[in-house]
């Protein structure tokens, strides 16, 4: 075994994180901090687009529904399905989280401390009344991140990650951090998976999904 | 009596059967066939004394008793005559029979039943042979006490057969007769030879209404004319009956197998085994119904190696299908690797482009002084711990590394996807030829030419039994067929030796009967010609007459003639063999009438004191021409309306 075989790939965490900020944040409105530009709101959320990012087959498994909800009228669901399961990239590409209280879940602290460093993004907490406890973590894109994420996005092989935010917010749209893990406990492997165990993979499901659609690879 | 012939018997029949004398010797002695060139001199019988007890018991009258004894020790003519019929003499002569006997003969019902005790006594030529016994339950229970000079044997019985068979066996033993051989068809089929013992010798001593031949019962049968050739004393007589007994016997066991032979299907050896051979010849030679077989255990064969096949390439596919798994699982980590290691250099290679702004912990801003520091002194601008060196040169390293490891998984899995498509291939198409083998063994064992093959089988086997059974039947009938044609020369011989005596014989008693019988009253009889099957012609006034032409009387006349001459001619001349016993009922119903039976008893009476040894009982009616024939001693009478006990 390689120092390789260990590496925790800690920049390309930051990166992909940077990315999910970009691409699903809303524009920061009037009485955002000095500086900000995009702002992703409550760290649920956050797990969750980073979820879709992680687990291809379980984004191309939300594509398929959205596509069955579309009455199969919208061919690119269908079609962007298809792509993100093409290859072996749903395995090559899989990240695989713990089920934990809240599901999939893993500590983005050190991925966003490397983007607070260089001054890409910037953390504000909102505590409760009292004071004794956090209530929302919401993650702020700031507009050097902004220019950051932009060169990245044209950068391969880091466009990769930018390209998949995007389809992760595609999915998410306007929904809360509670709406999308709802959204991912219906999937029975997801919700039925024990606390504390990696989330199993879906991709034969979802090819046999495809291969039932007509699509072959 | 003629010269006995020169040549020994079994020489004599030897040389008509073609075979040795030794070996003609040896079929006699096995069927019991022995040469008897001279019967014995005959011996007399007399009854000594009849006695009987019961009670008569009618519907009309209270039971009464009665109490019979007749004293009759001597030869001569003795008489039972009375005014009217059904007065009891014909029950006192069948109960003498019954004793003699051992099993009643004519006896009726009636007198059965009140009759309890009988007490006959015998003289069996100086044997007395004294029988009694009571009825008890219609069984006779009882004795026959035997007394030679002072030597006295008794024999006990409790039945009608063991009284029947103590009775033979005292009887023909006494009066040295051997039993008559014959041969009868059992209820199987089968003739089995048997010996007419002493009942048939007593149908020669009764003359009643029953009597419808020259001697003994029944004219035309093969019994009555053996009777008349051993009462006659013919030499060889004996010896004939016996070789044919014993060749009807064979010739009837022969025509058993026959039908047994026929019962197989009719056919012969020769048949059945041609058959047999022709079978065998299908089964072997039947080129398509030996393919077939032979087809069949082939394809049974490839079958069982096909499946043997399949099992070792299923488990082989397996294996195959489980290394791809595992390669494809290792590609995907390496990849996995390679990925992480790219893209995190990509993002490393980007990010320390960037100047440190603030601390992530506390949030300070991080001044020029120490992002100097950190570029004069690789001390870290954040934490001034001293920067690791050759950063990226490790990590081009790792890469190269991790990119050596993908691609040597990815050929791996290709390598092993390749092997593991080749053995599911192998599989599937092993698969599809067993099962096509397996079809072939269907059709083969189910097609009708296998199952064919299978039935003649079958039929060769049943045919194998057949000629078993065959094969048996005719090696018995080639060993009956020599000695049924040892038995036939014996027969044939004995057959002649009788003839070559019988004429002198016959025509002496034949001489001596028309003496007599004209002495009895039938007159211008010019000749009896007894012939040796007991027919007889009478020729008289021209005319010839057989026995069914003569009338009642004439019989009568006719067969005591017989009798008698038979007796006179043992005494005189040495042959004949009658030991002198005869009865003659003639009840009135009879056409042969009392008159009749008067008008011959006096010459009768004059006969019998003539003949040596002959003792006649004659039961009849008119007790006045009885007691003008007889001494009263000799004579039982009964009145009008008496009952003779």
């Amino acid at each position: 075994m390689t120092p390789g075989d260990v590496h925790t790939a800690r920049s390309r965490d930051a990166v992909r994180i940077l990315f999910v900020l970009d691409r699903a944040g809303k524009p920061a409105g009037r009485g955002a901090p000095e500086g900000c530009v995009k702002i992703l709101e409550a760290e649920k959320r956050l797990q969750a687009l980073d979820f879709w990012v992680r687990n291809p087959d379980y984004l191309a498994h939300e594509y398929l529904e959205c596509y069955d909800q579309s009455g199969r009228r919208d061919a690119n669901l269908l079609a962007t399905a298809a792509e993100i399961m093409s290859g072996n990239e749903p395995e090559l590409r899989r990240l695989g989280m713990l089920r934990f209280m809240f599901g999939a879940f893993e500590a983005v602290d050190t991925a966003v401390a490397r983007l607070a460093l260089h001054g890409l993004v910037e953390v504000q907490r909102k505590f409760s009344a009292d004071g004794r406890k956090v209530k929302q973590t919401d993650y702020l894109l700031l507009a050097a991140g902004q220019v950051a994420a932009d060169q990245l996005a044209a950068q391969p092989p880091l466009d990769w990650y930018a390209r998949r935010a995007s389809l992760a917010a595609q999915i998410a749209g306007n929904l809360n951090g509670n709406q999308l893990k709802q959204r991912q406990y219906g999937v029975p492997e997801y919700g039925g998976q024990r606390w504390g165990r990696v989330i199993p993979p879906i991709d034969a499901k979802v090819r046999e999904r495809l291969a039932a659609l007509g699509v072959v690879e | 009596m003629n010269a006995q012939p020169s040549q020994p018997f079994a020489d004599a029949v030897a040389q008509r059967a073609g075979v040795s004398a030794d070996g003609a010797a040896a079929v006699l002695g096995k069927h019991g066939v022995v040469a008897s060139p001279q019967p014995p001199t005959a011996r007399s019988l007399m009854i000594r004394r009849i006695v009987f007890r019961g009670t008569k018991r009618t519907e009309s009258g209270p039971a009464e008793r009665f109490d019979f004894e007749w004293n009759v020790a001597s030869s001569g003519l003795w008489v039972l005559a009375s005014e009217d019929n059904l007065v009891g003499k014909s029950s006192i002569l069948q109960i003498a029979l019954w004793a003699l006997r051992g099993k009643p003969k004519h006896l009726t019902g009636t007198v059965r039943d009140w009759v309890e005790e009988v007490e006959v006594s015998f003289d069996a030529d100086g044997t007395q042979v004294e029988v009694a016994f009571r009825v008890e339950g219609q069984e006779p229970v009882g004795s026959v006490r035997l007394t030679t000079g002072s030597a006295s044997t008794e024999q006990a019985f409790n039945s009608t057969e063991q009284f029947k068979r103590t009775m033979q066996d005292i009887m023909l033993e006494s009066l040295a007769l051997e039993p008559i051989a014959a041969s009868r068809a059992g209820p199987d089929g089968l003739v089995a030879t048997h010996e007419d013992g002493w009942l048939a010798y007593t149908g020669a001593f009764l003359s009643d209404t029953y009597s419808d031949a020259i001697i003994g019962e029944t004219i035309g049968t093969d019994l009555t004319q053996r009777l008349l050739q051993v009462y006659l004393g013919l030499p060889w007589a004996t010896t004939l009956f016996q070789a044919r007994s014993r060749a009807r016997q064979l010739a009837a066991e022969a025509e058993h197998r026959r039908r047994r032979m026929s019962a197989l299907g009719g056919r012969s050896v020769d048949e059945l085994e041609a058959e047999l051979a022709d079978v065998q010849t299908q089964i072997s030679n039947e080129g398509a119904r030996n393919q077939s077989a032979k087809e069949l255990v082939e394809a049974q064969r490839e079958f069982d190696r096909l499946a043997e096949l399949v099992r070792r390439a299923k488990r082989n596919a397996d294996d195959a299908a489980s290394d791809l798994e595992d390669a494809k699982v290792n590609e995907i980590r390496a990849g996995r690797t390679l990925i992480a290691l790219r893209d995190d250099r990509a993002a490393s290679l980007f990010l320390h482009r960037l100047a440190p702004v603030c601390c992530p912990r506390c949030d300070r801003p991080i001044g020029d002084q120490r992002r100097q520091m950190e570029a004069l002194e690789r001390r870290c601008s954040v934490c001034t711990e001293e920067l690791p060196a050759g950063d990226a040169r490790e990590m081009e390293a790792y890469i190269a590394e991790a990119e050596a490891r993908s691609s040597e998984a990815r050929r791996f899995t290709t390598d092993v996807e390749g092997a593991a498509s080749d053995l599911a291939h192998d599989y599937t198409r092993l698969r599809g030829d067993l099962v096509r083998a397996g079809e072939r063994v269907q059709s083969a064992a189910t097609a009708g030419t296998a199952a064919d093959v299978q039935v003649l089988g079958r039929r060769a086997a049943r045919l194998e039994g057949i000629l078993e059974v065959a094969r048996e039947l005719t090696r018995a009938d080639k060993t009956d067929e020599n000695e049924l044609s040892i038995l036939k020369a014996a027969e044939a011989e004995a057959g002649d030796r009788v003839s070559a005596e019988a004429e002198v014989v016959l025509n002496s008693v034949s001489s001596e009967i028309c003496r007599i019988v004209t002495r009895l009253g039938m007159r211008d009889v010019s000749q009896v010609v007894l012939k040796r099957n007991a027919h007889v012609e009478v020729h008289q006034a021209a005319r010839k007459r057989k026995w069914s032409d003569l009338a009642p009387g004439e019989q009568l006349r006719l067969r005591l003639a017989t009798v008698i001459a038979l007796v006179r001619s043992a005494r005189g001349r040495g042959f004949g063999r009658h030991p002198g016993l005869l009865m003659i009922d003639s009840p009135g119903a009879e056409e042969m009438n009392a008159a009749r039976v008067g008008d011959v008893l006096e010459e009768l009476n004059g006969l019998v004191r003539e003949t040596e040894g002959l003792q006649v009982f004659v039961a009849m009616q008119g007790i006045e021409k009885a007691a003008g024939t007889v001494d009263p001693t000799r004579l039982r009478t009964s009145g009008p309306g008496e009952l003779m006990w």
